[in-house]
């Protein structure tokens, strides 16, 4: 262990020695400074905490990442280029070793600068709330916390699909060419629709499944959003009705909601509610006759407190922690087989395809209809296509434990980053893929001649 | 190989560097046999660009040989474990500028595994052979060529290796350094240590050498003991008592006269420029005391001295200082015969 940590050191005192490193630390501090107080928001404090967690913070740690890439390409590549890497490899250390002291080295610079980053903006928010008046307080106290998100039950929509098909079918028969899985999903979807729309003056009814209370003042938070069908409607008039199964109404608020925005209620639950299940109803008293279509996907969401603001910016520091971790990996893996540009240009590009990340899962899921599942109605997908979508569904497989919802993004919109979020970041980001990628590295790293003449 | 008396055996080695494409670019290194025994100093010789380099590499693992075998200590010099029993000194100081003198010694130190307390007591020692305890916090990029060559000798030393590769030890260095080096080279092979190393100055080969190879174009044009290769047989060199006096000289003279019908060339002795050099500087530090550079002659560091009293027995030990045949002439005249399209 003593060579791993030999050659961490010397990582950590190559970086400590060089002026870059004051640059960048200078540059850090700016941006989390400067950048939330030069940014005008939309002046709600739920704005400001948007700002500064998720932007400030964001760009400093995208430019941490960039920096960790470079830093890690160069690690090794550098060390080839100027031959130091022979006093290295010539004493009893093995290739693997030399990947983790480099690697170790660099993660601990960068949790010196991430922590910096985390507490800089921590105290940037205790400042700006210290200042800012009583109701901004209360809204950020709501906000301030870790939230759990709480969809409505579903009914077993699979299962009254096929009932309705059935239903269907016994009435009149399917037309020619039209498959029956087609005409499934078809109806899935009509009754997922269906779940999610109050038409003009009616009223529906959601379920949510009984949660914790943690206090007898505990702040919920109900939020939407929905679409009208009414083209240009500014305002939808309507009632929420929250309560139990017993008592339904225990809460009656009369709201004007917003089409297309995020529109919140919050009210406040005490033990009483104790595993109780939680009913919900909308009434539409819209006076334009303006049917509502909520957001299939978080569209009617409960948010319930579950942790402290500062065990989920721990949290998703964990993951951001990772994240670097992952693409130091990266560089340092690109360093031991190219040269420093050619490592840095392929890790950046790296970089770029997984904060694509989400466009090339969306090309993956291009539906295939194959050549002897082409019906009347569907044509079967040309062969070009058929490559092209399999080549992007195997970079989307390599991808899916990289791509996913911002820690940064939840965090500042008081979303729990729960524990099972961290682990998978932090160990398979962190540690799994980058173990792998040392695995590779020391491998490749091994096989090469590291006195080759230089051209 | 499992002779422990072999420290290193080169068998039919050749080194072909390839382009991009796997092409053959140069021959580097030509079928190449050496062997090298425990306690030998072996001297590789060559002109620039004769493999010399290629073939230390190779020897450490740090080049992979394109045909033939290479042991170290009985194992594949890509071997962990043999590279924990061998000190190596590059041509050129290959050191971490941000590093002071004490840093580096330290991080090679670790390297190997070794203990805080047994780091830190080899360190003060190294640091006072080599003349710069005074600079140990003094980084080594602000040092000159041969401080940062005394430091490279140093890390070379840190593990107390069995086999000692140096190339070009004495380069970068001042006489009185080359003369340190030298000595230095002399107590690890009393030691039983093995020693490989190449250089220009042949007359430190010559010096300090047991057997040299000499290397041209990548091949192996001459090896043996300096003795074996230097000595001349048609020639004779008459070495008289302390007592004899101008008579008795020219009383010879005439004899050898009488005897051949030629006149013999008698003329005084003189002392090498390196002897005449070390002693001039020796009496000015007496007269001025500290200098701002390199500082004294502190001796061999304790730990890579001990014991020298008893292998000083062990099996070849060296027998410099040799007689002054000249060597560069020998390499001179072989390198000619290369040149010579009639040869």
């Amino acid at each position: 262990m003593q060579p791993v940590l030999a050659i961490a050191l010397l990582s950590i005192r190559n970086a400590i020695r060089s002026k870059l490193v004051l640059i960048l630390l200078f540059l850090l501090i700016v941006i989390i400074i400067l950048l939330p107080l030069s940014i005008k928001g939309d002046g709600t404090i739920s704005g400001f905490i948007q700002v500064l967690l998720s932007y400030t913070l964001g760009i400093s740690t995208f430019i941490l990442a960039l920096t960790s890439l470079w830093a890690g390409s160069a690690s090794v590549s550098t060390e080839i280029n100027a031959r130091t890497i022979q006093m290295i490899a010539c004493k009893p250390v093995n290739t693997a070793q030399i990947w983790m002291g480099k690697w170790l080295g660099l993660c601990a610079l960068n949790a010196v600068f991430l922590s910096i980053c985390v507490v800089v903006t921590y105290g940037m928010l205790h400042w700006h709330l210290n200042r800012a008046d009583q109701n901004a307080n209360e809204q950020a106290r709501i906000l301030l916390t870790a939230r759990q998100e709480r969809s409505p039950i579903l009914p077993d929509l699979q299962q009254n699909a096929r009932n309705e098909l059935n239903r269907r079918l016994n009435e009149s028969p399917s037309p020619e060419g039209v498959s029956r899985e087609q005409t499934l999903k078809s109806i899935h979807q009509q009754l997922l629709a269906e779940f999610y729309t109050v038409r003009p003056g009616g009223r529906k009814r959601w379920e949510f499944n009984s949660f914790p209370i943690h206090s007898d003042r505990q702040t919920v938070t109900l939020q939407y959003r929905f679409s009208s069908s009414v083209i240009g409607q500014n305002i939808v008039r309507g009632r929420w009705l929250i309560g139990t199964s017993e008592q339904p109404d225990l809460f009656d608020i009369a709201k004007e909601s917003v089409p297309r925005a995020l529109n919140e209620i919050h009210f406040v639950m005490d033990h009483r509610w104790d595993g109780k299940s939680l009913i919900l109803t909308y009434v539409d008293l819209d006076q334009a006759g303006a049917t509502m279509l909520f957001d299939f996907d978080k569209g009617l969401l409960l948010l319930t407190p579950e942790g402290s603001f500062a065990g989920n910016y721990t949290r998703a520091a964990l993951i951001l922690f990772g994240q670097l971790a992952f693409f130091t990996a990266l560089g340092i893996t690109a360093g031991c087989l190219f040269s420093l540009p050619v490592a840095a240009f392929t890790s950046i590009f790296l970089l770029i395809m997984i904060h694509m990340g989400s466009y090339i899962q969306g090309i993956a899921m291009t539906e295939i209809t194959w050549p002897w599942q082409a019906t009347l109605e569907s044509e079967a997908t040309t062969w070009f296509t058929i490559v092209v979508t399999l080549i992007f569904r195997g970079m989307a497989f390599v991808m899916s434990p990289l791509v996913h919802e911002s820690a940064l993004n939840s965090v500042s919109t008081g979303r729990i980053v729960d524990i099972w979020w961290t682990v998978r970041g932090f160990l398979l980001q962190g540690v799994a893929y980058s173990v792998f990628f040392g695995w590779c590295a020391s491998i490749l790293l091994k096989r090469r001649e590291l006195a080759l003449p230089q051209t | 190989m499992n002779n422990p008396d072999i420290t290193l055996e080169v068998k039919s080695v050749s080194k072909i560097f390839k382009d991009f494409w796997r092409r053959p670019k140069v021959t580097a290194v030509n079928d190449i046999s050496f062997q090298i025994k425990r306690g030998e100093i072996f001297g590789l010789l060559g002109p620039n660009g004769s493999g010399k380099s290629t073939t230390i590499k190779m020897i450490l693992g740090l080049l992979y040989p394109t045909r033939g075998i290479i042991d170290v200590l009985g194992r594949s010099p890509r071997d962990v474990k043999v590279k924990r029993r061998i000190g190596y000194l590059p041509e050129e100081s290959y050191l971490y500028p941000y590093l002071s003198s004490a840093e580096t010694l330290d991080f090679y130190g670790r390297l190997f595994d070794l203990k805080s307390s047994e780091r830190k007591r080899r360190m003060d020692q190294l640091l006072d052979m080599i003349g710069l305890k005074h600079a140990r916090r003094r980084i080594v990029g602000e040092f000159s060529k041969g401080m940062a060559r005394r430091i490279g000798l140093a890390q070379s030393l840190i593990n107390d290796p069995d086999f000692i590769i140096l190339d070009e030890p004495t380069s970068g260095l001042d006489p009185l350094g080359c003369r340190q080096v030298k000595d230095l080279i002399l107590t690890l092979a009393k030691r039983g240590k093995t020693i490989l190393l190449t250089s220009h100055l042949l007359a430190d080969v010559e010096d300090l050498c047991d057997r040299v190879a000499i290397l041209y174009n990548g091949s192996i044009q001459a090896q043996g003991t300096i003795d074996a290769l230097l000595e001349e047989t048609t020639r004779f060199r008459l070495t008289l008592p302390p007592n004899a006096t101008p008579d008795h000289l020219r009383t010879l003279e005439n004899q050898i006269q009488t005897l051949t019908g030629e006149k013999a060339h008698i003329d005084h002795p003189r002392r090498d420029l390196e002897q005449f050099f070390l002693h001039v500087v020796e009496h000015a530090r007496r007269q001025s005391g500290e200098s701002s550079g390199v500082g004294g002659d502190s001796g061999t560091a304790k730990y890579l001295a001990a014991d020298s009293a008893e292998t000083s027995g062990a099996t070849g030990t060296s027998s410099a200082p040799k007689s002054r045949k000249d060597i560069d002439e020998a390499l001179n005249t072989l390198v000619k015969k290369q040149n010579d399209p009639d040869r």
